[in-house]
């Protein structure tokens, strides 16, 4: 429990900014939402006359801005981006952490396994994201009520989270595995991070091709933002499919970090 | 001079890194989509013939939106995120280089003034930026004559793709600060790349909300490109906020680097 304890601390600050941020984000995003404007039909009309390619490179690929429901899943478009980006930093922290301070001897001499070290990192990390994906719940729960808009969403805010969390947690494990398979901490933060570039520039890929189902199908492997689709959390679907590939990706990846974690030697360059 | 050459030696593979990038993506959404976006006016224009003429106006739908300048004001974010997040990075990355490997006091014990060093390390970060966007706007300039393009005319193009430059000097400016005041640092990377994408998602809260008070907080939006290519000004307002912040962050910076007690 010590090294849970000594986790959730040290991971206690970044969480803090980035739950601010997504606060932020939520709040002044969504209080601003004027309700449906005029002319919400006929802009989807010009919209949709755009080639795709060009709609998912100027973002408006991701439904009607117009109505509450397509802003909503334009906002949580962008938690996504942060969710990814925060979960691969905690994925390769957990791992990399006692190489970065230079605290193996700290934390080795204890009598534990590297495995139960690992996993207790990962949980503690794994309990942050969870977290992160409450919040967005209650807050997009919350800065509704107050908008006065007539129905209740609850479900999609539910499935919009759960869709943050299959997107935190591919990123998350997608991090411990690169941290664990390069040498340098900082080249584990290169390379987590390119996979997060890489995740979103698929994403506009996969919104770019989504007409031509073979090549979109083979790019959404490669962006979990689109595993599950903005059109299907608006419809009340989830693709199961698609989870699978999710936990597959988890799997594959926890188990790398597990194995190079207990297998490195401990060495303190970088 | 020791410390430019030793920092630049130390830099110049990232700055080709993110030289390449943005050549890039320069290339590929300049050169590879402008093409597909200006064939789609005529479909766009159609949809608009079936709307009053007032719809047009009032979502801002021109002529001028499907000319070269106005596709680039629809991807300079994606060119200013990669500006910002290597911005950011390499002023984090050369003023915290002693705290990262922890030999601040063999560099400071040299008889060199602690302000001569903190100019020589922004003048590395401040070489970087520069080749960075002189071989971007290249890139843009050249893409820009092959596909034919007219309109905007080439000083207003250059002052456009400036933005792009202007965003990169404020993250780099704040990498600096916050690598100077930091009492200790692990890594730079996930910090770099946290306040890109910290920029990027804030630079879509003014146009999502009209609300323009947003703009305040979101560095990519003191540049308003569209203005520049549709009136041939940016707000003055947020022009000189854009440059007061890189100003105080610099001199915040280079008090306290001068004057901080040096952990050893």
């Amino acid at each position: 429990m010590n090294i849970f304890r000594r986790e959730m601390r040290a991971d206690l600050k970044a969480f803090i900014i980035w739950a601010i941020v997504v606060a932020f984000f939520l709040g002044a995003g969504l209080t601003k939402f004027t309700g449906v404007k005029n002319g919400g039909a006929e802009i989807t009309d010009v919209i949709n006359a755009y080639p795709p390619l060009v709609r998912a490179v100027m973002g408006m690929g991701s439904g009607n801005m117009a109505t509450f429901t397509g802003f909503y899943m334009v906002m949580e478009f962008y938690i996504g981006i942060i969710l990814a980006f925060y979960a691969a930093q905690l994925g390769r922290s957990a791992v990399s952490r006692e190489m970065v301070g230079h605290t193996y001897e700290f934390l080795f001499v204890r009598p534990r396994s590297r495995s139960w070290v690992l996993s207790m990192k990962l949980l503690a990390g794994a309990v942050y994201l969870v977290v992160m994906c409450m919040l967005n719940f209650l807050l997009s729960a919350a800065v509704a009520q107050s908008l006065d808009l007539g129905r209740d969403y609850t479900s999609l805010y539910v499935r919009s989270s759960a869709w943050c969390a299959v997107v935190g947690f591919v990123f998350f494990a997608v991090g411990a595995a690169v941290a664990g398979l390069v040498r340098k901490p900082e080249s584990g933060a290169k390379w987590a991070n390119v996979a997060v570039l890489v995740g979103y520039v698929a994403t506009v890929g996969y919104d770019a091709f989504s007409d031509h189902e073979a090549a979109a199908n083979i790019i959404r492997v490669f962006s979990p933002l689109r595993y599950t689709t903005p059109s299907q959390l608006l419809a009340g679907e989830w693709s199961v499919g698609y989870t699978v590939v999710a936990c597959a990706v988890i799997a594959g990846s926890l188990a790398i970090a597990f194995r190079r974690f207990t297998t490195q030697d401990l060495s303190e360059q970088g | 001079m020791n410390v430019y050459l030793f920092e630049f030696r130390r830099q110049w593979r990232s700055f080709l890194a993110g030289t390449l990038t943005q050549a890039i993506v320069a290339a590929v959404f300049l050169g590879g989509m402008y093409p597909m976006y200006h064939d789609s006016q005529k479909d766009v224009e159609k949809v608009l013939a079936g709307f009053p003429p007032r719809f047009a106006a009032a979502f801002g739908i021109t002529k001028d939106m499907f000319s070269f300048g106005g596709f680039f004001a629809f991807i300079y974010v994606y060119l200013a995120i990669v500006a910002a997040i290597f911005g950011a990075l390499w002023g984090l990355k050369v003023f915290g280089r002693e705290k990262l490997d922890r030999c601040m006091d063999f560099l400071i014990s040299k008889p060199a003034s602690r302000m001569g060093l903190f100019w020589q390390k922004a003048l590395v970060v401040l070489t970087g930026i520069v080749v960075m966007n002189g071989v971007f706007l290249g890139v843009a300039l050249w893409v820009r004559t092959s596909v034919g393009a007219t309109s905007p005319g080439v000083g207003q193009f250059v002052l456009m793709a400036l933005a792009v430059g202007g965003v990169q000097l404020i993250f780099a400016a704040l990498g600096a600060l916050i690598a100077v005041l930091a009492p200790r640092l692990h890594s730079v990377t996930g910090l770099g790349v946290g306040l890109g994408i910290l920029g990027f998602v804030l630079s879509a809260l003014p146009p999502m909300t009209n609300e323009s008070n947003f703009k305040a907080i979101s560095p990519f939006s003191y540049f308003n490109v569209s203005q520049m290519q549709t009136q041939g000004t940016y707000e003055t307002g947020y022009l000189v906020t854009a440059g007061a912040l890189c100003v105080v962050a610099l001199a915040v910076a280079c008090v306290a680097y001068v004057r901080s007690d040096v952990k050893a």
